[in-house]
């Protein structure tokens, strides 16, 4: 039987580490995808991912599960984000020194053609670009409500705005990503919308 | 072409979860954080569920310290000026009540002695009958103490009011020809009508007068001249009383002093201090007469001091009367009775 997330977290602060365990399975894949995506940075991601977990571990005693714990989760990792944008000023967003934390991400195709390897990429990098294009607050909302599962209410007490507004920038960021994405150029008159992105094409 | 139908259509089904961006998107939504992440953050889980909770420490709001430091001060100040206040409030008060008692007019009261009949047939009291009771009385044991120290029978008077020197008849029981110490009891300075310290005793006992040989006048006269620094009396205390130690009893109260009339009581003479003060200096001046209004008065009770045989504080008294009145014709029974001008 699936325990609540709630219940898993309050049996972490009775002592249960097999809770935590399982908590952890569960949110461990897309709070590291909201991160990276956020930060482009595998190295910052990694920090603001143990940074996250850690305040997760130590707030276990005074945890009460009146809200979904991915709330609580993810309204941590988003002040976290904030913490770090003002710390260290968010370096452009397709820069040189922004790694591409998707690399080596992409799964093997199932047909093994180059072109389709090649377009696979040419798409993952103009998602890229247009996700670093888009406004903070609207590549947030966005990440949140890609990785997280959240409802728009949720992501809105997240974010600290009405729910209007969350879904109005929700609306203006998946309208921009699919704009970006389907007024894509042929591959062969494209490497400029690759700027910056190292694809890397193994196998063949 | 999509038109704007078309994409609020579509963004809702997004919304409602069944489409994505792009359905190759789906196919690199991998992304996971590498394994070694993974042990140190259960790792520090683990840690932190076998460590022991850490234990709570109070920490004081930002504003606490600056508030804390506020209000110390404040309270401080506070105390501070309140100290001042009340101590200028007394100061004032004694100022005023001496300066009342430095302008008080010449009284003449009078006050008659009563001895206690029991005391009367006594006799003449010995001295060490008369130490031995008084220090099983409280509160005169002090004064019973000095008293034996100084061979003497004690009067106990208590301090009454602003008065600086009276004169007050000697106690029947009082051996002849000795001297007769009056103590001038009360603790003025506090307004209680508890006893003095010997050291106040001490300096109360400015002057004392023999009580005159074979004086058939019971109101034998002492004369005690209180020191004004000691006494700034702040209480009017109101009562007077003369007990004689030796036999535990001769004990006149002479209840509200001030309440008697002045003419009612016909044997005791008081002065202000200052009086006494300027007379030693010879000063005639408006001040002293002043003081004195009556020089009728005044012969009187040079007189009634010759008929009591105090000869030489009779003739002290004339001279301050003629330092105070130069040209006041003095009838021939009230001069002096060696004769010599005056």
């Amino acid at each position: 039987m699936d325990l609540d997330d709630g219940e898993l977290m309050l049996r972490y602060a009775r002592g249960d580490l097999r809770a935590f365990e399982t908590l952890y399975q569960r949110h461990r894949g897309g709070l590291y995808r909201y991160l990276s995506r956020h930060t482009r940075n595998p190295e910052s991601a990694s920090d603001l991912f143990q940074e996250v977990w850690s305040k997760v571990i130590a707030s276990r005693e005074r945890y009460e599960p009146r809200a979904k714990f991915q709330t609580f989760l993810y309204r941590i990792a988003h002040n976290c984000f904030v913490d770090y944008c003002r710390r260290s000023t968010v370096r452009a967003e397709v820069s040189g020194d922004a790694q591409d934390d998707w690399q080596g991400s992409l799964p093997a195709p199932d047909d093994e053609r180059p072109d389709s390897r090649a377009e696979l990429a040419q798409t993952v990098a103009r998602y890229k670009v247009a996700l670093a294009d888009l406004p903070a607050e609207q590549r947030d909302v966005f990440l949140l409500y890609e990785e997280s599962g959240l409802s728009l209410e949720e992501i809105a007490v997240i974010t600290a705005v009405g729910p209007e507004t969350a879904k109005s920038r929700l609306r203006y960021a998946v309208s921009k990503l699919r704009h970006a994405l389907e007024t894509a150029a042929p591959l062969s008159a494209s490497p400029a919308a690759v700027i910056g992105i190292k694809v890397v094409v193994e196998g063949g | 072409m999509i038109t704007d139908s078309e994409y609020h259509d579509d963004f809702e089904a997004y919304l409602k979860r069944r489409v994505s961006i792009d359905r190759r998107l789906a196919l690199i939504d991998r992304l996971e954080p590498p394994p070694e992440l993974d042990r140190i953050i259960i790792g520090k889980a683990r840690a932190a569920i076998q460590s022991p909770a850490p234990v709570a420490v109070f920490r004081a709001p930002r504003w606490a310290v600056p508030m804390g430091l506020a209000a110390t001060i404040l309270v401080s100040l506070s105390m501070l000026l309140d100290l001042g206040i009340r101590q200028a409030i007394r100061q004032d008060a004694g100022r005023s009540q001496a300066l009342a008692a430095m302008e008080e007019p010449f009284t003449e009261i009078t006050l008659p002695f009563d001895a206690q009949p029991g005391l009367e047939e006594s006799g003449k009291p010995s001295l060490t009958r008369a130490v031995a009771p008084a220090e099983n009385r409280s509160p005169s044991n002090s004064l019973a103490r000095s008293a034996a120290r100084m061979k003497v029978p004690a009067v106990k008077v208590p301090w009454a009011s602003l008065p600086r020197a009276y004169y007050i008849p000697a106690p029947a029981t009082a051996p002849p020809n000795e001297p007769v110490v009056v103590f001038l009891s009360g603790s003025a300075r506090h307004g209680t009508s508890g006893g003095m310290t010997e050291r106040e005793m001490e300096a109360s006992r400015l002057r004392t007068a023999e009580k005159p040989s074979g004086s058939a006048d019971p109101m034998a006269t002492i004369i005690v001249t209180a020191s004004r620094g000691h006494f700034e009396s702040q209480a009017a205390a109101s009562a007077i009383s003369i007990t004689d130690f030796p036999q535990g009893g001769v004990s006149g109260d002479i209840t509200s002093l001030a309440a008697f009339p002045a003419d009612a009581m016909p044997n005791i003479h008081m002065e202000t201090g200052s009086a006494r003060q300027s007379a030693r200096a010879g000063v005639g001046s408006a001040a002293e007469r002043r003081k004195h209004p009556n020089p009728r008065a005044w012969l009187d009770y040079i007189e009634k001091m010759r008929a009591q045989g105090l000869t030489a504080e009779a003739e002290q008294e004339f001279k301050h009367f003629r330092d105070v009145y130069p040209a006041y014709s003095v009838p021939p029974e009230a001069a002096p009775a060696d004769g010599r001008p005056q």
